[in-house]
């Protein structure tokens, strides 16, 4: 990861983002509980997880538009709101929130306006590449194209770290794959760190080397994302091999005679089972589909100690 | 390398020759255009409008010789012939204008909280926009304070401008000649600051109310609910703001500018009986005698309290004003 | 010089950066790529297939690995060598006999996909399992 960025971008320093013990109750419930985990700079992050996983909640935190109930989210290695990162954070909300009386133009104006850093060339080039006129009205755009806008918005400010909640949501797989081309082209000149969320996991996988699994408030796997992958094993076998230790199991399934087991590779794969590197597919599914196994955070995904003030 | 233009140069702007708000300041002139620009054609209406009426009432006035002439009046210069008719006919002409615009002006208020501070927050809490903005690194603070502070001011000024316009259009004929008293309905609220205040307040309680419900016609609904019942609620407590006098005699021999609120009679030993209490009798005066020789009374507050009672209503309203604009800031502070 | 487009099968099991740093090669073979030509940038990659970074800078460093091409700071990577064989350039007798092979075979009703597998066929029966002392010419790895 080094030579292609230009100098001084966001590729050294402390971690894009730093979680820990993060949470956030609504009358409802808790969203989110006792999250943490590492983001390190210049890692483009898919954030997966079930609907209701708290994906949202964890966005609306790190972008400040919401307060933590407990625990903290450090951008940059500053607290949040701290002014060393006036500027320095994208976000674009799940439904792409445009004012629907502006034009194109004058929504980029508002960008223009509003942030303390701001490259109008580039915001356009964005919007001209979607063959979206400046003078149309955001009420007159499809989904795509609102799509477009909010990311020329965010891509405008010159972030940092940019947080997208689900901007591939209601987008044709042609006008995914052009937006996603941009956010790795931006990925490629300035080295930013972009976390994405998704609930479908294949569409992100090309683009993302970092991941974080979150389900029901809580994380269950973070880290990159070949780590993660070489980090498990599947073993196909049936009754008569040997059993795995039951602390290195995530999920065991049995059909008929044929026993598939995913496990951690921290040790040798026991005697008598096939062993074959599963797909990040599969790493993902049984996490999320057993309960109580421990969470996996790679070592550069792990939030860095921290005194708890009484 | 792609070139990065700052939004602002750091020294200070040069002079414009053209109105062009930068930083924030744009996004509120941009979302209030409207707003500004009918607030505007308003003021410039009556500002047209009203000279013209008050130029017709003067000269009328002056040339009928009925300056400070009421109906009924004892100033034996109004004693002249032609003078009641005049007035009359000056009333007949002027006083539907002038009650008419007051009226008119009293649902500024209203409009305002219904029309301007209903919709200011809860919109952009229904189309989502508030999380727009705040991603374009502004502050929640800084939001709630510009948007509040550009629709309080075109509130301040354009209720300041239509208030003072339709005094200053009012006082040649003022209580006497017009008809219109500076206590009538029509000019007690609309002639004077307390028109400003309940103007900036319903504008306040519009704010909170969509702050609080986050839906632009629920938000809507509940202001003019609330600014109807404070408006209503303001008038019956109106009398009492400040001291009053209590003045005997017959209600209608006090002049056009007494603001009679109470009446009954008063007996010997300071017992109150109500206005009415002779009303249904046959015979009214042995009605009268039999009360021990109750006398008439009237609660009153002189011209001269006019200012003083506008003063105590206007605080009242910018200190609930005030309370609101607190609570507003500090339910940001807890950013859910 | 021709843009270089490169095109990824999420689906083949080859992994991201191999296939660029095989679709590099073939181009080096076919000569579309020549010594001197500068790579395209990974950002003009990335923007084309959305595919991450990082996995761009892997295949050029396996390439630069493998002595194909070169970093020059600044100025970008830039072709060493060409895996071009006079023998498969356009005009040579081998690619013209095949090209008129491929018509015969066309006009005789075979389809694409039984060209490709009757192509693959032939291929595997002459290069696998070849014994030693066959002068086979190596794939152009240093």
């Amino acid at each position: 990861m080094n030579g292609l960025y230009p100098a001084g971008t966001a590729q050294s320093g402390p971690a894009a983002l730093e979680v820990s013990g993060l949470g956030r109750r609504y009358r409802s419930g808790w969203a989110l509980k006792d999250c943490g985990f590492r983001l390190p700079a210049g890692r483009i992050c898919a954030l997966v997880g079930p609907n209701g996983a708290g994906k949202s909640t964890l966005m609306s935190l790190v972008a400040q538009l919401l307060a933590p109930t407990e625990g903290t989210a450090e951008v940059f290695g500053r607290p949040a709101g701290d002014p060393a990162n006036h500027g320095r954070v994208g976000f674009v909300a799940q439904d792409k929130p445009l004012y629907p009386g502006f034009s194109v133009a004058e929504t980029l104006r508002l960008g223009r306006e509003l942030n303390p850093r701001w490259d109008q060339a580039k915001a356009e080039l964005v919007v001209a590449q979607g063959g979206i006129r400046p003078t149309a009205r955001i009420d007159t755009l499809s989904g795509g194209q609102r799509t477009r806008v909010s990311l020329a918005l965010a891509l405008g400010a010159l972030p940092d770290l940019l947080v997208l909640d689900e901007p591939m949501s209601d987008l044709d797989p042609l006008a995914r794959h052009q937006l996603m081309g941009l956010l790795m082209a931006e990925a490629a000149e300035r080295g930013i760190t972009v976390l994405i969320s998704s609930h479908v996991i294949a569409e992100l996988a090309e683009s993302c080397d970092y991941l974080v699994l979150l389900s029901g408030g809580g994380v269950l796997l973070a880290g990159d994302i070949d780590e993660l992958v070489a980090g498990h094993q599947l073993l196909i076998g049936d009754d008569g091999a040997e059993a795995p230790e039951p602390g290195r199991v995530v999920e065991i399934s049995r059909t008929g005679r044929r026993i598939t087991a995913l496990i951690r590779s921290d040790g040798p794969a026991p005697e008598g089972w096939e062993v074959a590197e599963p797909t990040l597919e599969e790493v993902l599914l049984a996490h999320l589909r057993t309960p109580g196994v421990p969470a996996l955070l790679t070592a550069e995904a792990r939030p860095a100690e921290r005194t708890v003030a009484a | 390398m792609t070139t990065v233009d700052t939004a602002r140069p750091a020294a200070g702007p040069t002079a414009r020759r053209r109105f062009a708000p930068t930083g924030i300041w744009w996004l509120m002139w941009r979302q209030q255009r409207l707003l500004i620009l009918i607030a505007l054609a308003a003021v410039v209406t009556a500002a047209v409008v009203f000279p013209i009426l008050r130029a017709a009432m003067t000269g009328y006035i002056d040339s009928h010789h009925i300056a400070g002439c009421a109906a009924i009046s004892l100033d034996p210069a109004c004693q002249s012939d032609g003078v009641q008719r005049a007035v009359d006919d000056f009333r007949g002409r002027y006083a539907p204008i002038l009650q008419g615009v007051g009226y008119l002006l009293l649902m500024l208020p209203a409009a305002a909280g219904v029309m301007v501070g209903g919709p200011l927050f809860s919109r952009e809490y229904e189309q989502g926009t508030w999380r727009l903005v705040l991603g374009q690194s502004v502050s929640r603070t800084r939001w709630l304070a510009a948007k509040l502070a550009t629709v309080g001011a075109v509130a301040l000024l354009g209720s300041a401008a239509l208030m003072g316009l339709y005094r200053w259009m009012w006082l040649p004929s003022a209580d006497f000649v017009s008809g219109v008293a500076w206590c009538s309905s029509a000019f007690i609220v609309s002639g004077g600051p307390v028109l400003v205040a309940t103007t900036l307040l319903a504008l306040a309680v519009g704010a909170t109310a969509g702050s609080v419900t986050r839906r632009v016609v629920p938000a809507m609904g509940i202001t003019f609910g609330v600014v109807v019942l404070l408006q209503i609620a303001l008038a019956s407590v109106r009398p009492y703001l400040v001291p009053w006098q209590t003045r005997f005699g017959s209600r209608s021999e006090l002049p056009n500018d007494v603001w009679s609120f109470g009446q009954g009679f008063l007996t010997p030993d300071g017992k109150r009986l109500p206005y009415d209490v002779c009303v249904d009798s046959d015979r009214y005066t042995s009605c009268l005698a039999g009360t021990d020789g109750a006398r008439e009374y009237a609660e009153v507050h002189s011209a001269a309290d006019y200012w003083p009672l506008q003063g105590v209503e206007s605080a009242l309203c910018l200190v609930l004003t005030a309370a609101l604009v607190v609570l507003l800031f500090r339910r940001d502070r807890r950013a859910d | 010089m021709e843009v270089l487009e490169y095109r990824i099968d999420r689906r083949s099991g080859v992994a991201t950066y191999l296939q660029i740093v095989q679709q590099t090669e073939h181009a080096l073979r076919l000569g579309h790529l020549r010594p001197g030509d500068r790579l395209p940038t990974a950002k003009e990659v990335v923007a084309a297939t959305a595919v991450n970074p990082n996995t761009v800078l892997k295949a050029y460093r396996e390439l630069e690995r493998r002595g194909l091409v070169a970093p020059r700071p600044g100025l970008g990577t830039f072709v060493l060598r060409s895996l071009a064989r006079e023998e498969s350039a356009a005009g040579s007798p081998l690619r013209t006999e095949l090209a008129a092979w491929a018509a015969r075979a066309r006009a005789a009703g075979l389809g694409r996909a039984d060209v490709e597998a009757l192509v693959g066929s032939v291929v595997d029966e002459e290069f696998t399992g070849r014994p030693e002392g066959a002068a086979e010419a190596p794939e152009g790895n240093g």
